[in-house]
């Protein structure tokens, strides 16, 4: 744990043992954990799947406390582990002070969370959601650990009531970040085939996001819009495994907008969401005397539904569409773009999951889910993640062992207090 | 052809069957739920929107300032009967809810108590306190809110 979160903590603590003194406040703490397995028949997703992975969890352990009525300060430290992303470093998932002036408008000061879609802010809990993995059209796991908050600040409220509904409106503006072990910077080693890798923790430059939401009157209906964009660029140097001779390079992501519209319809026991999304950047990656230039325009969608049958049981279905060139959705031209792409194959231009899953909620405090996918593509797949185990590297160029149709199969415990 | 024209005529009629049996399990299974405040509480009276606006946590403060004090219901009878009537949402939904809202930093889970003699007993000794019991154990002493349709 780094030593500035230790004294942020001490903070907490003071702050609090000064209001116990007088008899005001106290701190909470919550937090969950939570531990999973996965296993694919091919294709390595995220972890060693293949031979089935137990490196696959996430905790967290939160502190709030209210300073007055109106103004609260919290903070949550969070861990995870999917394959090598995260490791179990602790991080400070979210910390700041919220006062909420009126009920149409409050500030958040500090690192605060991203509000995107319906599920970013809450995508490390797994015990608010049925599924054990979110939609990757729209929750891309490699943008996990840098989508998720930015240290700024934020403004939020709520307007109307019923008959005509409530109004709900968020906005941030921050810097984001991600370290070297995160899935974006995964991903960007990915964009070489693994042939460079990142060295620095990535810093985003000035990112905004915002979202508005309306809960119907009538209709059980929750229609909310939302975007999050921001530019990046992205140091890489050569892997001495694969490169005799040193090369660097970059990858520049320019004016990145992410547009995710969703609609939420909740009948009794039932759950109906359908979310679409949209991804836009002028991208150029360089790497040695390569590079590609392109304006990359990505979609995605899906629709879930989810039924609770008992207290204890509650079961969901999804599917999911994910295409990384919306001009491009069978994936002909990927590798033709430029030689640094050459080696991917057709059937990574897209994704299509079917996921079925089943919730077990053992008490309040503990939940087993059983998830299975179907899936065809290899969109979501990292290429670092399968190489062709006797031939990974021919004349400096990757060679992947990727099946088009794949399955995989996950089971995740989790204790909430 | 004619055996898949039955069945799908059997999966149509199951699904409208299961629909039904849906609103009607949750229109039978209806218990009251009656709200109590702190004696020194200025409100007399409540509409159905402000309830859902406190114990959604939207609203912080009471009109006179004072901070709103909530008190959950451990029963899972009456939780799930206050939730469904007050909220529109299921228990678990209820409760989906504010571990929403606690994880994300956006609130701080209200105290959650399991008799309607602990909730009496915290209401009656926290100011600005609000929360939520059966009908039968109101007693002469305890302040409770009229609830009106918006």
């Amino acid at each position: 744990m780094r030593i500035r979160y230790l004294f942020i903590l001490v903070c907490i603590l003071v702050i609090h043992t000064s209001l116990q003194a007088t008899g005001m406040g106290s701190v909470d703490i919550h937090g969950f954990i939570s531990q999973g397995y996965m296993q694919s028949n091919e294709n390595n997703y995220y972890a060693e799947t293949k031979e089935g992975s137990f490196q696959f969890n996430e905790m967290g352990l939160n502190f709030s406390t209210k300073v007055s009525p109106k103004l609260r300060v919290g903070l949550q430290f969070f861990a995870r582990d999917l394959g090598n992303i995260g490791n179990d470093e602790v991080t400070l998932d979210w910390v700041f002070g919220d006062y909420r002036w009126q009920e149409w408008l409050g500030i958040r000061v500090g690192k605060v969370k991203v509000p995107l879609g319906l599920y970013n802010e809450v995508r490390d809990v797994d015990s608010v959601r049925t599924f054990i993995n979110l939609p990757q059209s729209v929750y891309h796991e490699k943008f996990r650990d840098s989508w998720v908050a930015v240290k700024g600040f934020g403004i939020y409220g709520k307007v109307g009531s019923d008959p005509i509904g409530t109004l709900g409106y968020q906005f941030v503006m921050g810097n984001m970040e991600a370290s070297k072990e995160s899935g974006a910077a995964k991903y960007f080693e990915s964009l070489s085939g693994g042939l460079c890798e990142v060295t620095e923790d990535l810093d985003f430059s000035m990112n905004y996001a915002g979202k508005i939401e309306w809960r119907t009157p009538v209709i059980p209906l929750r229609l909310a819009a939302s975007i999050l964009t921001h530019d990046l660029v992205v140091n890489l140097f050569s892997n001495d495994v694969f490169i005799p001779i040193p090369l660097e390079g970059y990858i520049e992501l320019d004016g990145m907008v992410a547009l995710v519209g969703s609609a939420e319809c909740i009948w009794n026991d039932l759950i109906l969401i359908f979310e679409y999304t949209s991804m836009k950047s002028d991208s150029t990656i360089m790497l040695g005397s390569n590079s590609l230039i392109e304006d990359n325009s990505t979609i995605g969608y899906y629709g879930s539904i989810a039924y609770r049958f008992f207290s204890w049981l509650e079961v969901g279905t999804y599917y999911s569409v994910f295409y990384l060139d919306d001009s491009d959705k069978d994936g002909k031209t990927l590798a033709t773009r430029s030689p640094l792409l050459a080696f991917k194959q057709e059937s990574q231009g897209w994704s299509k999951d079917a996921c079925l899953t089943a919730r077990f909620d053992i008490n309040s405090n503990w939940i087993v889910k059983l998830e299975g996918h179907l899936v065809n593509g290899a969109a979501d797949l990292f290429d670092i993640d399968n190489y062709d185990e006797e031939t990974p590297v021919v004349n400096s160029q990757p060679v992947l062992d990727i099946e088009e149709d794949w399955m995989l199969f996950a089971v995740k415990l989790s204790y909430i207090f | 052809m004619k055996a898949e024209k039955s069945r799908k005529c059997i999966l149509i009629v199951f699904c409208i069957v299961f629909v039904f049996i849906n609103f009607f399990i949750s229109s039978v299974l209806k218990a009251e739920v009656m709200f109590i405040v702190n004696p020194s509480a200025q409100q007399d009276a409540l509409s159905k929107s402000e309830i859902k606006s406190i114990f959604l946590g939207d609203r912080l403060v009471w009109s006179n300032g004072e901070e709103i004090h909530l008190v959950m219901h451990g029963n899972s009878d009456t939780q799930r009967e206050f939730a469904k009537t007050y909220t529109q949402k299921t228990e678990s939904q209820f409760s989906n809810y504010w571990r929403r809202i606690m994880f994300s930093g956006k609130g701080m889970l209200p105290k959650s108590f399991s008799t309607d003699k602990e909730i009496i007993n915290f209401v009656t000794n926290t100011k600005g306190a609000i929360g939520y019991i059966s009908p039968q154990t109101i007693t002469k002493d305890i302040k409770t809110i009229i609830i009106s349709d918006d």
